[in-house]
């Protein structure tokens, strides 16, 4: 029993996992199938987010927390809406509430980086004063200081060392760093394939 | 059959020929081997023995990358440290409270946690609301919200990132600060881990996080893997600076 409980989940993930491989390469009909079920998956999956979301805010609305009632009350509102926009009652209503609500508080969200950024900066300096953190704060205001406004002398002396950092020292970089993630993954994808990952549980 | 593919079978091929071999050498499960210090997987082990110290969980957050994209193995990494923490953590429900940013990360999470309280022989321990589906991977700052918000209702002992995350990993980051909490932060992405570093010092990088499994249980397929993946640099180094040379030569 403990045999097959255990076998099931690798047999299916390694034979699911190389059959998508092998179909991307001489079969794409059948990568496009078997990515076709795992986005039907995935859409299963959000309804369990959803219900798994509405159960936990429920919860803390009937113990009183009224963030989380305005949340239940707005999830059920827009299935209404949706409901209400299929059945031709009303027209593009989710869309309005999506473009008016979920948009501004999204831009603004995105608005506060620059403030946390800040903040995390001056806190950095605070409280790290290692190589790194004053190289991390030279680049930084370097960089920012070479995209203000500035006479013509000293930009065509200081933006061809700009250009030449960012064209050498950051770009190579970052590609070392895509490099290093690039390989992780394929060692982790090929452990996963072959089945000697198992992030789930066997 | 394209130049791609090629590569892409014979790369595949060599990473399964690589890691067999090297498990081999390692041998045994219990095999010494030396990996260079990461201090965020340091303070990673204090985590549980915290938790079980102060009676408050570590929340930990796995990012916004479905298993079914190429976000996937960022993830997966995440997925490793949920299990370790959840496996270390002492009796009763002192487990880590997940937050997640795609719904495809919420049965894979709760099954971690469920296997974990199996393993520990109290299965009542696991609770399904133990993981939190805060918002689908198409807002990430909605997602980056919620996990700020469940951060302030301090219930947490501290809080762990790890997975795909952007630049709203600020927002997580700087809830955690605010909540006096010394995270731990780490990401595949490149604008997510400039963030990380501004925020704490243990930070993971890119390719470590792809190492969890390797830092934390020391398996020896495992500390295999770390190895190919050394192997693989320094062929794609030595790949990079043959190719300048033969450039600048001039033959081709």
């Amino acid at each position: 029993m403990l045999i097959l409980k255990r076998g099931i989940p690798v047999t299916v993930a390694v034979v699911v996992g190389l059959a998508a491989l092998a179909g991307l390469i001489f079969v794409p009909a059948l990568s496009d199938l078997i990515l076709d079920w795992a986005g039907f998956l995935a859409a299963t999956a959000l309804i369990m987010g959803i219900v798994n979301l509405l159960s936990i805010h429920l919860k803390r609305s009937l113990a009183g927390n009224i963030y989380s009632a305005i949340l239940v009350l707005s999830l059920l509102a827009v299935f209404a809406l949706a409901a209400t926009d299929e059945i031709g009652l009303t027209q593009d209503g989710v869309d309005s509430v999506f473009n008016m609500i979920q948009v501004p508080l999204e831009a603004a969200l995105a608005s506060l980086l620059a403030f946390f950024l800040l903040f995390a900066g001056v806190r950095m300096m605070q409280g790290r004063r290692d190589l790194a953190t004053i190289l991390f704060l030279i680049s930084t205001l370097f960089f920012l200081l070479t995209r203000a406004p500035m006479p013509e002398t000293l930009s065509s002396v200081i933006l061809p060392v700009r250009d030449l950092i960012q064209s050498i020292v950051v770009v190579s970089g970052m590609r070392g760093l895509m490099l290093g993630i690039a390989l992780g993954v394929i060692t982790l994808s090929v452990r996963l394939l072959i089945g000697m990952e198992r992030p789930y549980s066997s | 059959m394209a130049a791609s593919e090629l590569v892409l079978i014979v790369t595949f091929l060599f990473v399964i020929g690589a890691l067999v071999f090297v498990r081999r050498q390692l041998g045994g499960d219990n095999q010494p081997f030396v990996l260079r210090t990461i201090t965020a997987y340091q303070a990673l082990r204090q985590q549980a023995g915290m938790a079980v110290e102060s009676g408050r969980r570590p929340l930990l957050t796995l990012g916004r990358g479905p298993l079914h994209t190429p976000a996937g193995p960022a993830s997966v990494a995440g997925m490793h440290i949920l299990q370790d923490l959840a496996q270390a953590s002492g009796s009763g429900r002192l487990g880590p409270y997940v937050t997640v940013g795609s719904a495809t990360l919420l049965p894979i999470a709760q099954d971690g946690l469920r296997t974990a309280a199996d393993r520990r022989g109290q299965p009542l321990a696991f609770h399904p609301d133990d993981v939190h589906f805060i918002a689908d991977e198409s807002f990430p700052f909605v997602y980056a919200a919620g996990t700020a918000e469940t951060i302030g209702r301090n219930e947490s002992g501290n809080t762990i990132a790890v997975g795909r995350f952007g630049t709203e990993l600020a927002i997580i980051g700087e809830a955690a600060i605010r909540n006096e909490h010394q995270p731990i932060l780490g990401s595949d992405d490149s604008s997510a881990i400039a963030i990380a570093f501004a925020y704490t010092q243990d930070s993971l990088w890119g390719e470590e996080i792809f190492a969890a499994s390797a830092y934390l249980r020391h398996s020896a397929s495992q500390l295999a893997s770390v190895r190919v993946q050394d192997v693989l640099r320094w062929l794609v180094a030595a790949i990079l600076i043959l190719t300048a040379l033969l450039q600048l030569l001039g033959v081709f």
